[in-house]
């Protein structure tokens, strides 16, 4: 799409406008690229791709919220939860604080949940008097 | 079902939902006398991954407002809004270019529904947060001078070189550059 001829600019040009212009000027006018470039770069993608295997394996452990304990990572409850939290909570500050207060203590909560049956089920019955009050996504 | 029905059905075991609730009030306690534990991910952002580019295979996003495109490394969704992650593999510091592209991919992110209120930078030495301007229109201000040269340059105006030893010697041009310096 950004190509010579198209009003298009993408965002690694934006970066070498920065750094030199000149770089782009002869690039547009189909310099040729050297070697040790083309291998630069394979290892930038290669440290990338790392780079992103890293955070999205952060991700993963860093899974700790209640309703996904309670109802399973992918039910439409947890999702329909997570669309609640991000379009009613997020946008005004009391709610943000509420999140935030929420991030902090659901490790905890889900930790005690898988060793207390008793406060999984009351978790699991809180979230669906919870959801009922709200009417947020479908009871099962 | 509406919330008088649900608690008549006497699904709610009054003890555990005391319990919890008093549970919860502890944490809350708990939470506003201890720091929160950010930066459990390599980038030190306390949110939750919302985004990731898997290279090749992820398109980019496109803002047809103003003409551009591109793609943040990552994004997070924190307390205060949307992070979006720039990774660089180089061993030195961050970089003015490295901030104005990820303003831009940012710019690019926002138009597809994206609300990114901060840019983070991260490179193997060094880490920079930059918040953004709430609106696209002050974003785009920020990197419009460089659109513009790159607009000029594809209409046939000359780019202006910026010599710097380290620059020039990784350049991918070099070879066909007459103002290098290394």
């Amino acid at each position: 799409m950004a190509n010579k001829t198209s009003n298009w600019v993408s965002a690694s040009e934006v970066g070498r406008a920065e750094s030199c212009p000149h770089h782009l000027e002869l690039k547009y006018a189909g310099a040729e690229v050297s070697q040790k470039a083309a291998a630069a770069r394979s290892r930038g993608d290669v440290a990338h791709d790392q780079f992103n295997t890293e955070i999205k394996a952060a991700a993963r452990d860093s899974r700790c919220f209640i309703a996904s304990q309670v109802y399973g990572l992918n039910d439409p409850r947890t999702d329909a939860l997570r669309v609640w939290r991000d379009e009613v909570l997020m946008p005004n500050t009391l709610g943000r604080l509420l999140v935030r207060v929420y991030y902090a203590s659901s490790p905890f909560v889900v930790n005690a949940c898988r060793r207390i049956s008793i406060l999984d089920r009351a978790c699991r019955s809180l979230l669906d008097l919870f959801r009922c009050a709200l009417n947020i996504g479908e009871r099962s | 079902m509406n919330l008088n029905s649900f608690l008549n059905a006497n699904t709610l075991d009054e003890y555990s939902g005391l319990a919890f609730l008093l549970l919860l009030a502890v944490l809350a306690i708990r939470y506003f006398f201890r720091k929160s534990t950010s930066g459990n991910n390599p980038v030190g952002i306390d949110g939750d991954l919302i985004w990731v580019d898997e290279g090749k295979k992820t398109e980019p996003f496109f803002n047809r407002t103003f003409e551009i495109l591109g793609k943040p490394d990552a994004m997070y969704l924190t307390s205060s809004g949307v992070s979006a992650v720039e990774y660089k593999s180089r061993k030195s510091g961050v970089l003015d270019s490295d901030i104005a592209q990820a303003k831009c991919a940012a710019l690019a992110a926002r138009a597809e529904g994206y609300k990114v209120n901060e840019i983070v930078v991260v490179t193997r030495s060094e880490r920079k947060s930059v918040a953004l301007p709430r609106s696209d229109s002050d974003l785009f201000k920020e990197i419009r001078p460089l659109v513009k040269t790159i607009r000029d340059i594809r209409r046939g105006s000359k780019g202006e070189a910026k010599p710097n030893g380290g620059k020039c010697f990784n350049c991918a041009y070099r070879s066909s550059c007459n103002n290098r310096a290394a």
